[in-house]
């Protein structure tokens, strides 16, 4: 027991790869403004892993409890900025979710399961990661450069959609592998697993906005800043769905979006959370950069390139092609699909979880996809910052 | 330079609203920075009743109605602007309302609309640009001349604490309780160019000696150059009164117009005593007290310079106003403003719903927004 409490000199791998990823991040971006962050974080976690400087040690579960803790933040924040009433007062920009999200799941499975011969349940997968946006990244993003517009404002809230969309589909990915055999363990193990820690995830988000709520309601103005209220009730909900084996992500979603619809007053909790959250918010996105392998990216590379290329093309023509009636300009309806090429790097978990039912060429693309992330998250960053050009063109 | 002539009004007495309004996230109740996108989206309807325009930084945007001689089809078309507003808001998920100030917003975090008059106007200025993200109502008057012109512009100057009271809605800023019912007036009067205009009574003095002295100097260009609250508007063929906070509602805001309308109609009857330059003396006090105390103030009068109720010297004035009222067709704005005297303005309504939902100043927003909707 004794030799537990001292550590030895590989436990400062995880803390010297995070102050050099963030030193790194910070070095650059004052250089290049316009390289996003989080691309930097994600190239460090890419090189320190295929550098064989760091591997996933003493700390694993730590880091991934922290890393989970970070995504919580991200997408607490993703839920309470889901205006739902958004969807009753303009029907299009629902409709625009749900026609692209779904025309790009078709579309890249058609091309890969017809035309490259991949199997059919890896074909879907291979969709559904590629037909995520990501609301982490849009968010990042968008609050780093401070930028509150329509296109900011509906890539977060596309991406968002997109991303739910994503988890129903992985859900339904699981039920047909269940029956065929394929044993695959996205949220829980068999069917009925799945759908009882979907309805745990979900209750789980709304007994804790209902509690928060009436607490602020009962302590009335003596709790003056709210932030450690919601950034503990994360860190619990990510543990209780660790114990209870349920999916954090949903629960979170949840716990945003029913906080902004009881109206709870997050106007004191920081953005991002403040300096807590942007320290935390470094570590999933290393952690995601560290699963790529870059044997894999070499093999799926070119085929990874077409496809993020076909995403962009569907996801920018729906997105164009509603703007107007949806009440935007159909350049900024152009920046929008742009905006969410990056798939969702909260994905890579289940997507590692999935490994042996993938087959190894899939996985490869797969693999380049998320390597290609670090570009993509760029282009979206591109298509964000350009508005400050279309205010003075319109 | 010379301002030219003082085109006359086509019909005496018209009247015309600007309306500057808040646009507000709904994920925070911050101040959004959207006008261009609410923009865009009302130049493509082709039935907006009024005009809008883009003001100073992108958190706000100003409508005007068109001219207008009744106070009935003035209201009716603000509402008919306000429920379009309404709607395109709903439609970009932001949302609107009226109010002086926003309260809370840090002026930091605004931005210049991107429009050559407003850059010009921040390099000029500075910080006090995007200080200047305050909302006021300006009211136009239509005059049949110059002269007359020039005469209301001073004879309502003792009249100005009424409007500043009546329609003050701007309590909090920056996060704050100022303690005053209107906080905006102090961000207007940092400009160089604010006050009162000089006291001239002939249009062709005002035009020769003074306009072209000051467009010699370099300073100014054009009247919209003046910040004054009471200015002439020789193009329109009207006087703008410019120190009304924007009322949290367009019936208020009508109402307003029509009581400038019917003072003015009384004034210009020119039965009282000429303005005299030395009414200017208690101008600054009195306009602090209305700003400081709203209705409750005590202000001091122009001529005995005792100290008066402003409640009663408004409500006086309203009773007086009834006669020239029922004239304009516009008794429904004073009966509206003698019922609004009874309730309290719209700060101390500001108040009362920061007290009522344990000071959260988004509660405040919150209610600011239904009330502009008309469900408040």
């Amino acid at each position: 027991m004794i030799e537990n409490i001292y550590l030895s000199y590989s436990d400062l791998i995880w803390p010297a790869i995070l102050a050099l990823a963030w030193l790194s991040g910070e070095l650059i971006c004052k250089w290049a403004k316009f390289i996003p962050k989080v691309s930097i974080y994600m190239a460090a976690g890419c090189v320190f892993v295929n550098c064989h400087l760091c591997a996933f040690g003493t700390y694993d579960k730590y880091i991934t409890v922290l890393s989970n803790i970070a995504v919580g933040l991200i997408l607490f924040e993703c839920g309470y900025r889901a205006n739902l009433s958004w969807i009753r007062t303009n029907p299009w920009v629902g409709v625009t979710a749900l026609i692209e999200s779904l025309s790009t799941l078709i579309i890249i499975y058609l091309f890969v399961h017809y035309i490259i011969k991949i199997p059919f349940i890896s074909s879907i997968i291979l969709a559904a990661v590629l037909m995520s946006a990501s609301p982490e990244i849009s968010l990042k993003i968008v609050n780093s450069l401070k930028i509150l517009d329509q296109v900011a404002e509906r890539s977060l809230y596309l991406s968002t959609m997109n991303f739910i969309t994503t988890i129903v589909v992985f859900v339904i990915i699981h039920s047909l592998t269940v029956k065929s055999g394929l044993q695959l363990h996205i949220i829980g193990g068999k069917v009925s697993n799945v759908l009882i820690s979907i309805g745990l995830s979900i209750v789980c988000g709304i007994i804790f906005s209902v509690f928060i709520f009436k607490f602020i309601k009962i302590t009335g103005g003596f709790i003056q800043n709210i932030t450690i209220t919601y950034s503990i009730a994360i860190i619990l909900i990510v543990v209780v769905a660790e114990i209870g084996h349920f999916s954090f992500i949903l629960s979170v979603l949840i716990l945003g979006l029913v906080s902004r619809h009881l109206r709870v007053d997050v106007g004191t909790t920081e953005k991002n959370f403040g300096t807590l959250g942007e320290l935390l918010g470094i570590i999933p996105f290393i952690v995601f950069g560290s699963m790529i392998a870059w044997s894999d990216v070499i093999i799926g590379f070119t085929i990874a390139l077409v496809l993020i290329g076909i995403k962009i093309v569907i996801k920018t023509t729906c997105v164009a092609v509603f703007s107007f009636i949806s009440g935007i300009s159909w350049i900024k309806g152009t920046l929008i699909g742009v905006a969410l090429t990056p798939v969702s790097i909260i994905f890579v978990f289940y997507i590692q979880m999935l490994n042996e039912n993938i087959n190894d060429y899939t996985h490869t693309i797969i693999s380049a996809i998320w390597f290609l992330n670090i570009f993509s998250t760029f282009i979206a960053q591109q298509a964000l910052a350009k508005k400050v050009f279309l205010n003075k063109v319109l | 330079m010379s301002l030219g002539l003082f085109i006359p009004s086509a019909t005496n007495l018209t009247m015309g609203i600007e309306l500057e309004l808040q646009l507000i996230n709904l994920n925070n109740f911050d101040l959004n920075p959207s006008s261009p996108d609410l923009i865009y989206l009302l130049s493509q309807k082709n039935n907006f009743p009024g005009v809008f325009t883009p003001e100073a930084t992108e958190g706000m945007i100003e409508i005007n109605t068109t001219i207008h001689t009744k106070y009935s089809d003035c209201l009716a078309q603000l509402q008919d602007i306000r429920n379009i507003l309404v709607e395109s808001c709903d439609k970009l998920n932001i949302g609107i309302c009226g109010g002086g100030t926003h309260p809370f917003q840090k002026w930091t975090d605004q931005k210049i609309f991107p429009k050559a008059r407003y850059e010009n106007m921040s390099d000029l200025y500075g910080y006090l640009s995007k200080q200047f993200t305050v909302f006021g109502q300006h009211i136009h008057i239509g005059c049949p001349s110059g002269n007359d012109a020039l005469y209301l512009v001073h004879a309502l100057n003792i009249y100005v604490p009424h409007f500043i009271a009546l329609a003050a809605s701007s309590p909090f800023i920056q996060g704050i309780d100022t303690k005053f019912n209107s906080a905006r007036l102090n961000t207007v009067s940092a400009f160089p160019l604010s006050g009162h205009a000089p006291y001239i009574l002939d249009w062709e003095e005002f035009d020769k000696k003074y306009f072209t002295k000051m467009v010699r100097t370099g300073i100014v260009q054009s009247m919209k150059d003046f910040y004054w609250d009471i200015r002439p508007k020789p193009e329109f063929g009207t006087v703008e009164l410019r120190i009304c906070d924007t009322p949290l509602t367009v019936e208020k805001a009508a109402a307003l117009a029509g009581y400038l309308q019917t003072l003015s109609c009384w004034l210009l009857e020119k039965t009282e005593s000429i303005p005299e330059e030395d009414n200017y003396l208690i101008y600054n006090y009195n306009k602090f007290q209305a700003c400081r105390f709203g209705l409750n103030s005590n202000f001091i009068h122009t001529k005995n310079f005792e100290p008066m109720s402003l409640y009663d010297d408004i409500l006086t004035t309203l009773h007086k106003m009834m006669p020239y009222a029922k004239k304009l067709q516009s008794s429904a704005a004073i009966e509206y403003l003698l019922n609004s005297l009874e309730i309290g303005n719209d700060a101390h309504y500001l108040r009362q719903q920061y007290d009522m939902n344990k000071n959260n100043k988004e509660a405040i927003v919150g209610k600011a927004m239904a009330k502009f909707r008309g469900n408040g």
